[in-house]
């Protein structure tokens, strides 16, 4: 692929807005890994995902003529996924099963609903594959901008609780004792994931979008010992991944959201194999 | 030690999952007074060192915290029994020290040279400097509850209590861990140490409270 080849894809509106969803997520998602892999929410997380389906499929089949989401299905998504966060914790109050098990349950639940109220659809004229594995060239203005308006929300918490969330990851009871409002940014972080979870499962799918969630912090833990360092480290794995597994799949005509996780994988093996090597200086 | 009260706890009760944990404690603590508080297992020693530090609110009966100065607020440092880490979790010893700074938000250019000067110091001040670019879960026991004071100290604390510092570590590192103690108390700092250790505890601190669901009997030492 030459270089006219390369910078002749922004002469396409789909491709544009492709880049920029890929880039937009990624910087979200790159912020929020961390915290979700020293916090170690890997499997709610993938829970959340896979429920969010319920909700976009029920936002679709009430609100939505075409194959795309609109904001209100959106909005009806975000709705049903944090009433099944609120049912998970529900379940796992009262120690009568645990949360590994509460979330196992619901969301297979709210996953089966979802394709059930697909299916169900008359003249639903989408397939099934774009919810599983994302439709990254379908992506819209909307989606654009609500992956963006996610961004600025993502980084300005980050960024107003750093410490505060340093101290979360390492110890919630110590933080607690600190005077970190540790309910507050369990219920204010679950609701960003979950808005997160929705619109970037545009992009990468509902099936793939957890790992987004996962291998940036994941690499970035294998590299750095400060939440300054793995922050970084996992940004860059995001971008990196996002950037070459578009242009992969603009080179070779192949789904984008599995080639995108599978950089990202890629990049993780790497960090894993190299990480008896000196990690990088402390940035904290 | 001084007259000035650092803690005053009236009528404390706590009640966990309708079991009464603690009935009716009340008890002053003294600016830079060093307190051991011994007790049967089960008996709500852990407990109500976490009221005194808000992780549980008492179910009857106030906890009041006083500052050395009337203008400033209290600040309470606080090192768990056992603080739950992630085994992978990757922060170094640094990063769990600087983490305990007073800020929410990032710290930068100057402010930010200084946080780290002043944890670096305290690791140094609690014989942990080696140790600053090692994995936190890497360290040893005794290590690990050093860092864990650093962190409790960084923020100068009027009071820092801590739960069982010493189990599973060695005589000398109990001797040489409430030593410390022992210092921070002489410098106006008020300790409050739970531990199972009567005789560790009888050594460096200034009284006994021993609870048992209640108070059961106090002691002042000649320490």
């Amino acid at each position: 692929m030459d270089w006219v080849e390369l910078y002749s894809i922004f002469d396409y509106g789909f491709l544009r807005r492709a880049v920029i969803a890929a880039i937009m997520m990624s910087l979200t998602c790159g912020l929020i890994a961390p915290v979700v892999v020293l916090r170690r929410l890997a499997f709610s997380t993938d829970g959340l995902a896979h429920s969010s389906l319920g909700g976009l499929a029920i936002g679709i089949l009430f609100v939505s003529n075409g194959a795309s989401p609109s904001l209100l299905s959106y909005l009806i998504s975000f709705l049903f996924t944090v009433s099944v966060a609120a049912g998970i914790t529900y379940l796992s109050e009262n120690n009568r099963i645990d949360s590994d098990t509460a979330i196992g349950v619901c969301y297979v639940a709210a996953f089966a609903l979802g394709v059930l109220v697909l299916s169900l659809r008359k003249g639903y004229s989408g397939h099934l594959d774009q919810f599983f594995f994302g439709s990254l060239l379908a992506v819209n203005h909307l989606e654009c901008l609500l992956l963006l308006i996610l961004g600025l929300i993502s980084f300005t918490f980050i960024f107003r609780h750093w410490l505060s969330i340093g101290k979360w990851t390492f110890n919630e009871e110590m933080a607690r004792a600190e005077g970190v409002p540790v309910k507050k940014l369990r219920y204010f972080f679950m609701f960003l994931v979950v808005a997160v979870v929705i619109v970037s499962s545009r992009v990468v799918g509902v099936l793939l979008v957890t790992s987004m969630l996962i291998l940036p912090g994941a690499v970035g833990s294998l590299i750095s010992h400060s939440m300054f360092g793995i922050t970084i480290v996992s940004v860059a794995t995001a971008l990196a991944s996002s950037l070459i597994g578009l242009s992969i799949s603009n080179s070779y005509d192949v789904p984008p959201g599995p080639v995108i996780v599978l950089s990202g994988f890629l990049i993780f093996l790497g960090a894993y194999l190299t990480q008896y090597r000196k990690k990088l200086p402390l940035l904290c | 030690m001084n007259d000035k009260v650092a803690l005053d706890v009236k009528n404390l009760n706590l009640d966990l999952g309708g079991k009464c944990v603690l009935a009716n404690i009340s008890l002053s603590v003294r600016q830079g007074e060093f307190l051991g508080v011994v007790g049967p297992n089960g008996g709500g020693k852990t407990s109500f060192l976490r009221a005194l530090v808000g992780i549980l609110k008492p179910t009857k009966g106030t906890i009041s915290w006083y500052a050395t100065a009337p203008e400033e607020q209290p600040i309470v440092g606080y090192v768990p029994q056992s603080a739950y880490i992630n085994q992978s979790n990757p922060f170094s010893a640094l990063q769990i020290v600087v983490q305990g700074a007073a800020q929410s938000g990032p710290v930068f250019g100057k402010n930010r040279r200084q946080t780290i000067e002043r944890a670096k110091a305290l690791m140094k001040f609690l014989g942990i400097e080696r140790q600053i670019a090692t994995c936190y879960v890497n360290l040893s026991g005794g290590e690990q509850r050093r860092c864990l004071l650093a962190r409790a100290l960084m923020r100068s604390p009027s009071a820092v209590l801590l739960d069982e510092p010493t189990t599973g570590v060695d005589q000398y590192g109990h001797s040489r861990f409430c030593n410390i103690l022992n210092d921070l108390s002489k410098e106006g700092v008020t300790i409050i140490l739970v531990s199972h250790d009567i005789p560790v505890v009888s050594r460096f601190s200034k009284r006994i409270a021993y609870i048992n669901k209640d108070l059961s009997w106090e002691e002042y030492l000649s320490n």
